[in-house]
């Protein structure tokens, strides 16, 4: 198995690239570089597929950070773009009136509405919660912060979790409900639910990694927890318990060792698509990346109903695509959340580049005629991200 | 001034007077800034400062003029890129340097302030102020330097145990030196033995006493520095600072119970040898001081016997030849016990030995400077031994490798005129046997290997003999010279001559150790030489021609035929030298042949154009005879085939190869008669014409042509002769950095590189003017994929890494992000020396900041 | 600038003999590195010359300690060549501080591991570690040592970033003195 790659090659931003997000909403894409920039991407749709496999350049946002922009993140309704930087800020940019709600109008700018003070140190993460109704970043300060989204572009710090005993390198919000986890150089991801008496509080602490917790992604169902690690495994934690209750149990139910032969930076998770999905058994797949400059995407699978209760998740390696940047790191990965672009991959890269992948399923039949053996082989093909270099 | 008269001196004085309170003024309302727009003014004042501090008496002044004086102190003018007048940041600081100095009395208004200085300044300044006080302490003297004495030297300890950098250490460590000049000037050379010191000397001793109770650690190395330091000063210091750092370090590597820091107690005790040495070298030591004599058995005792300890061999060794060089120290018969125990660590066929061999034979070296008999009855025995009469077969690496050792380390200690001789005569018969024709080899080739690896034996010899100027060599044209030449001349006659004795790589080795005797003979045998090699080299080359006269014309013409590249230059070369000399014989040759084999041989399109193309360069080798001025005539029958589709490029190319006149064959070591002056003129000639035609349209072939007639004629002689021309024909040899031809832009770089490596010269301007093109250009030819010759990458990159020190940042910093990520290619380069570049020059980049 | 040696964690370390010229194996009967046949066919040949650890070692020997600016980390003891390891496009540094609880470990780390971002291909990944029980926090350094973002983030930082490049300053020696080398 193997990503193909047809002719993309962005010459994006200038120095290291970090970080990557797609709108939820809108054909759009940005990506965060050490060159202390933001880059925005659209494509072309049309009746809610891909027009062509085409990506251009909308726009580069200058940022007003001084530092490394080290991620993105963007709200649910596609409106608000937040960004985290090694200057210890978090920036929120909204388009300016004159957007329309396409999105891929070029009138609107991108301007900073807001900037979020009080880490001590570099941030490394941002995200936006299910409903867009909160705000969490974290930084090498250990802390975390949950802000709360207020209208016109205000923000109101409501909890601030020293829990960590180093780095905070990720956040994660659950898909469906107010659910915060967080993933440190000290090895572990804690987990946090708000107590409506009281303040945010960590519920559990999910020990097993040996090493620094790059990435966190929630299954889109929600009842999984996928991280991935300096130690070079990938682990899939099951909620045990109702959700919600002091009680709340997650337990690891998968470990999968070796995933990437050096540090894993990045893990994204998405429902199945075409012929293996709809089943029960399917949570999904996982798309990894890291140190090795690999790309694989996994399968994830329910336990086999025949066998005991006891035993746990499955796994396969769908497709594992080499050099997906030269010879450079891969740094993030993330799969399009949109209906009818779930089979997009995006990734970024020490070399600076965006890459925009499809993931397809090739049918390959083997054998003599009359004993035809049928391998459903994926590949990922890279889309052109602009055609006029 | 005393002549003048009373009435004309006050005059002089009021001017001065007036000059000095009117310059107070100005000083005191341009501040700085009247240091960094008149630099050239300061000059001036500080030389008549200088004067007036000197030849008058101005001990009522002395605050004043001291205050406007140092005010200037320390100078932090630098001079703008470019600039015109030429004054330097060094200028201002000697200028300033030789006021201070200029008078005792400013030394207790100065020192105070110095010392100030010295603990509030870094870097540059930090020097600038130690360099002050060394050239300063002197002239104050020892009154006032007492009075300071323990600041200055608490000052100075910073910087030499916790030194910033080499060159402020070495400041300080100049600095201390000066004080204790200073403080000790009046002591005599103790009669008694036994030396008596108070002061800071016993102090710095005391405390480097103490350090050095750790001997491997780095603290103790800046007390052995500060120690030499003080060694090299006056004679009774000397003999303090030796009677007590000496036994301090020897007692400790005789009391030291585990000898894990024996090579550290050695090398320290190296340090102070060396320190004497220095001192021998700087003359500050007489006649009659022996400053070692009472240390002498006990030094080479631990010496000798730290040879047989692995850890501490190569501290002794160095220790070693070190001792052997201070005159008078170290007997004869001692050295010849010396040469015996380093015998045992020179055995080729030990690879262990191989880390430590280079330091043994400087030992052995330097005791053949003193005395060669030991070398000759012990080391070369031993040595010529493991020279096999049975050459190993190709495939026993190993014994090539043994025997390759033993002729390395006799050339290397073979350079003495005793040993020489031996060697030569050793080495020639080993030589006749290898060539013989009689000699059935077992290997071939491995005998030819052989043969070479003897060779350049000794050329290596005769290479640094020649250097330093050894009056032996002419005896060689007989022992060595000839000998080789029927060697190869019986070859060349067998019916099947042996490998050994015709292979190219051996043959041109044998022919330039002929050349290099040849070069140091007296004229009169140089002519019979010259003669002797003009056969010689068309022999070597596989042609015999007998009979043959040095101007015959045929001869020119059988280069035509000749077969290879090799071989026709061989004779061209000798064709040139022999014309060289022999002007009369070349008359009728240049007035009615020349014109003849150019219109027979090169004109006509009739002859097979590899023919032609090697007429050309015989052509241009005949031309290359003598200033001439028939031969201008010649040279522009040149240009008239540029057109030449077919020839153009290689008259072009012929054009440089004058202008280089005749590269390292015609030079006046090969006694050929060269001027510069005729360069000179051929260029003034040439150049206009050149660069005319380069102004012709980029579309037709002759505008490569030109260019490349440009680049090879600017590449083969002095920059100075074409540097005003620089502005008009930077734009052509921008142009030439993209042509495909290897060698035209290996030209070109080496121009520019010539050109940026004189960063005083103000055509650097003209690079910094078309920085971004040529930094782009250079990155393709920096580039594996784009340019085959490793060398051309390599200096494209060097090239590349002058630019940051020679252009300004402003000019070039939107490129330097491109410049760093591209260059991350050519760390990837095939050739390891590429790379090396590659990682020198990106590092310039990163250091590139505003 | 020197610092003060009340705050130094190691004023006075141990020094070690600079090692000499790098050995190369015999590979040929002829000695073909003579100047007299390097022509234009050798020096077009592009054969590669893999990068090994001798090579690496040249990169970083002459890098010097920021407490002692003028002692290399090769006098130091700090790297030797048999702490080098290469295996494809892997490469392990291991280094030695000088004592057990030197404060500048992290610095001397970061330095290697600038110097080798800057000086090789990209392809290359390296690990650079401190040896087995050399230093009090021997798994806290090499984790950051070892994390890119955090190295990132150093090298944002412009003090720290001085520190650095005076550290690297003298890296192009490799190995040579710089008296020598002037």
């Amino acid at each position: 198995m193997r990503l193909g790659r047809e002719n993309a090659e962005l010459t994006g931003h200038e120095d290291r690239t970090w970080h990557l997000a797609w709108n939820p909403k809108h054909p759009l894409l940005a990506s965060c570089s050490a060159d202390k920039s933001v880059r925005l991407f659209s494509y072309g749709t049309q009746n809610g597929l891909l027009d062509s496999p085409k990506f251009n350049p909308a726009t580069s946002i200058p940022s007003v950070h001084s530092r490394t922009v080290r991620s993105v993140a963007w709200s649910p309704s596609g409106k608000s773009l937040a960004t985290a930087s090694f200057d210890s800020t978090v920036s929120i940019w909204e388009r300016s009136s004159g957007s329309d709600d396409d999105g891929t109008a070029s009138s609107g700018e991108w301007e900073c509405v807001s900037t979020l003070e009080g880490h001590e140190s570099e941030c490394k993460s941002v995200g936006y919660s299910f409903n867009g109704s909160l705000l969490a970043s974290c930084s090498r300060d250990k802390s975390v912060w949950i802000w709360e989204v207020q209208p016109d572009a205000d923000f109101e710090c409501i909890s601030v979790l020293m829990e960590h005993t180093q780095d905070v390198k990720c956040i994660a919000w659950h898909p469906k409900e107010e659910i915060l986890a967080s993933a440190s150089y000290d090895d572990t991801i804690k987990l946090y639910l708000d107590d409506p008496e009281d303040d945010w509080y960590p519920f559990t602490t999910l020990t097993g990694h040996t090493s620094t917790v790059w990435s966190l992604s929630f299954s889109p169902s929600g009842r999984y927890l996928a991280s991935c690690s300096s130690d070079l495994s990938i682990k899939i934690w099951q909620r045990e318990q109702a959700p919600g209750n002091r009680g709340e149990k997650w337990t690891c139910q998968l470990t999968i060792p070796n995933a990437h032969s050096r540090a894993i930076y990045s893990v994204s998770w998405t429902i199945a698509q075409e012929a293996s999905a709809g089943s029960d058994e399917e949570l999904g797949w996982l798309a990894s990346g890291g140190e090795d400059g690999r790309i694989n995407i996994w399968q994830i699978q329910a336990p086999e109903k025949s066998s005991g209760s006891n035993s746990s998740l499955r796994y396969s390696l769908l497709v594992s695509q080499s050099s997906a940047h030269g010879v450079a790191d891969v740094n993030a990965v993330a799969w399009c959340p949109r209906d009818g672009f779930r089979d997009l991959l995006g990734s970024v890269g020490d070399d600076g580049l965006l890459r925009v992948w499809r993931i397809e399923l090739d049918v390959v039949q083997m054998g003599p005629k009359s004993n035809k053996i049928v391998h459903l082989h994926y590949t990922l093909r890279e889309l052109v991200l602009w055609d006029d270099l | 001034m005393k002549a003048l008269v009373q009435s004309i001196r006050l005059i002089v004085f009021g001017i001065i007077d007036s000059l000095m309170l009117r310059h107070r003024e100005a000083l005191k309302g341009l501040g700085s800034q009247f240091v960094s727009e008149r630099p050239r003014n300061l000059i001036v004042s500080f030389a008549i400062m200088r004067v007036l501090l000197i030849e008058f008496n101005v001990l009522s002044q002395i605050d004043n003029l001291f205050d406007i004086t140092f005010c200037y102190f320390p100078i932090t003018f630098k001079p703008p890129p470019g600039d015109v007048y030429g004054v330097t940041t060094d200028d201002l600081r000697d200028g300033l340097q030789s006021c201070l100095n200029a008078t005792p009395l400013f030394g207790p208004l100065a020192l105070p302030l110095l010392l100030e200085k010295l603990s509030a300044s870094t870097g540059n300044l930090k020097r600038d102020t130690l360099q002050t006080l060394e050239s300063c302490l002197p002239v104050y003297g020892r009154a006032v330097a007492l009075n300071y004495a323990p600041e200055l030297w608490e000052s100075f300890k910073i910087e030499i145990f916790q030194p910033a950098d080499p060159d402020t250490e070495g400041s300080a460590l100049r600095a201390t030196q000066s004080l204790i000049r200073t403080l000790y000037s009046l002591q005599d050379i103790p009669t008694s033995g036994e030396i008596q010191a108070d002061g800071l000397i016993v102090d710095i001793v005391q405390e480097c006493k103490k350090i050095l109770r750790e001997p491997e650690k780095s603290q103790a190395q800046h007390a052995i520095k500060l120690l030499s330091a003080c060694i090299c000063t006056t004679a009774p210091i000397r003999q303090y600072v030796l009677s007590q750092g000496a036994i301090c370090v020897i007692s400790g590597s005789t009391h030291m119970i585990g000898l894990s820091y024996r090579g550290h107690i050695l090398a320290g005790l190296t340090g102070f040898i060396m320190a004497v040495n220095q001192a021998y070298k700087s003359g500050v030591v007489d006649d009659v001081e022996q400053p070692l004599d009472t240390f002498k058995d006990q030094i080479i005792g631990a010496f000798s016997s730290g040879i047989n300890v692995a850890s501490c061999r190569r501290a002794a060794l160095e220790g070693l030849h070190q001792i052997v060089q201070i005159r008078r120290l170290v007997p004869i018969a001692e050295l010849g016990l010396l040469v015996h125990i380093i015998n045992e660590h020179l055995n080729p066929k030990e690879e262990d030995h191989d880390d430590l061999r280079p330091e043994a034979l400087k030992v052995v070296l330097a005791i053949s400077q003193i005395t060669t008999k030991p070398v000759e009855e012990i080391s070369l025995p031993h040595l010529f031994l493991f020279l096999p009469d049975i050459t190993p077969s190709r495939n026993a690496l190993r014994e090539h490798a043994t025997y390759r050792r033993a002729l390395d380390s006799l050339a290397t200690i073979c350079v003495q005129p005793p040993l020489f001789e031996t060697f030569v005569i050793r080495l020639c018969s080993k030589l006749d046997m290898l060539c013989s024709p009689m000699r059935q080899p077992l290997d071939d080739e491995a005998d030819a290997a052989y043969a070479h690896a003897i060779l350049l034996a000794l050329k290596n010899v005769l290479v640094i003999k020649i250097r330093d100027a050894h009056t032996d060599i002419p005896k060689y044209l007989d022992q060595l010279a000839l000998p080789l030449y029927w060697i190869f001349i019986r070859a060349a006659v067998s019916s099947a001559p042996p490998l050994a004795s015709s292979d190219i790589r051996v043959v041109s080795l044998a022919a330039k150790i002929i050349t290099l005797i040849a070069r140091s003979l007296p004229l009169e045998r140089a002519l019979f030489a010259a003669y002797q090699s003009g056969t010689t080299t068309p022999l070597l080359a596989g042609r015999r021609l007998p009979g043959m006269q040095s101007h015959s014309p045929p001869f020119l013409w059988s280069l035509v035929e000749a077969t290879n590249e090799r071989q026709s230059l061989a004779m061209f070369h000798t064709i040139s030298s022999i014309f060289n000399k022999r002007l009369e014989d070349a008359q009728p040759f240049l007035q009615t042949r020349l014109p003849e084999f150019w219109e027979e041989s090169i004109a006509s399109a009739t002859v097979p154009i590899e023919a032609r193309r090697r007429a050309l360069l015989g052509y241009i080798w005949a031309l290359l005879v003598r200033n001439d001025p028939r031969v201008n005539v010649c040279v522009n029958r040149l240009f008239s085939i540029f057109s030449d589709p077919q020839l153009g490029w290689h008259a072009a190319k012929a054009v440089g190869e004058f202008g280089r006149g005749g590269g390292d064959v015609l030079t006046k070591r090969n006694f050929s008669v060269i001027r510069m002056l005729h360069t000179q003129r051929f260029m003034t000639s040439t150049l206009p014409q050149i660069i005319a035609g380069c102004k012709i349209s980029p579309d037709l072939t002759e505008h490569t042509t030109y260019l490349i007639a440009l680049t090879s004629l600017i590449n083969s002689v002095p920059k100075a002769m074409f540097l005003s021309e620089l502005p008009t024909i930077m734009p052509f040899l921008l142009r030439g950095l993209d042509v495909p031809d290897e060698e035209m832009r290996a030209n070109i770089i080496n121009t520019l590189n010539a050109v940026a490596k004189d960063e005083s010269s103000s055509q650097v301007n003209v690079i910094s003017e078309h920085a971004s093109t040529i930094v782009t250009a250079l990155l393709r030819n920096a580039d594996y994929e784009i340019t085959k010759s490793s060398r051309l990458r390599a200096t494209a990159l060097q090239c590349l890494g002058m630019f940051p020190s020679i252009v300004k940042y402003s000019v070039l910093h939107p490129q330097r992000n491109h410049v760093i990520s591209r260059l991350s290619k050519a760390l990837d380069d095939p050739k390891r020396s590429v790379r090396k570049e590659a990682v020198d020059t990106r590092s310039h980049w990163f250091a590139y900041q505003g | 600038m020197p610092i003060p040696t009340a705050t130094m964690d190691n004023p006075n370390p141990v020094i070690f003999s600079s090692k000499k010229d790098i050995r190369r194996e015999v590979r040929s009967i002829w000695i073909d590195s003579s100047e007299e046949f390097i022509d234009a066919a050798e020096e077009g040949d592009n054969l590669p010359e893999v990068i090994d650890e001798d090579e690496i070692y040249d990169l970083l020997r002459s890098i010097t300690d920021p407490e002692h600016p003028s002692t290399t980390l090769e006098q130091l003891g700090v790297v030797t060549a048999e702490q080098i390891k290469i295996s494809g496009n892997h490469i392990s540094v291991r280094f030695t501080p000088t004592v057990p609880h030197c404060g500048m470990a992290t610095l001397i780390g970061l330095s290697l591991r600038v110097r080798l971002l800057r000086s090789l291909p990209a392809r290359f990944r390296v690990d650079i570690t401190v040896k087995e029980g050399s230093h009090q926090s021997e798994s806290a350094l090499n984790k950051q040592l070892n994390d890119k973002e955090r190295v990132a983030a150093a090298l944002e930082n412009t003090t720290l970033l001085d520190v650095v490049n005076g550290c690297l300053a003298t890296a192009n020696l490799r190995g040579r003195d710089p008296i020598d080398a002037a």
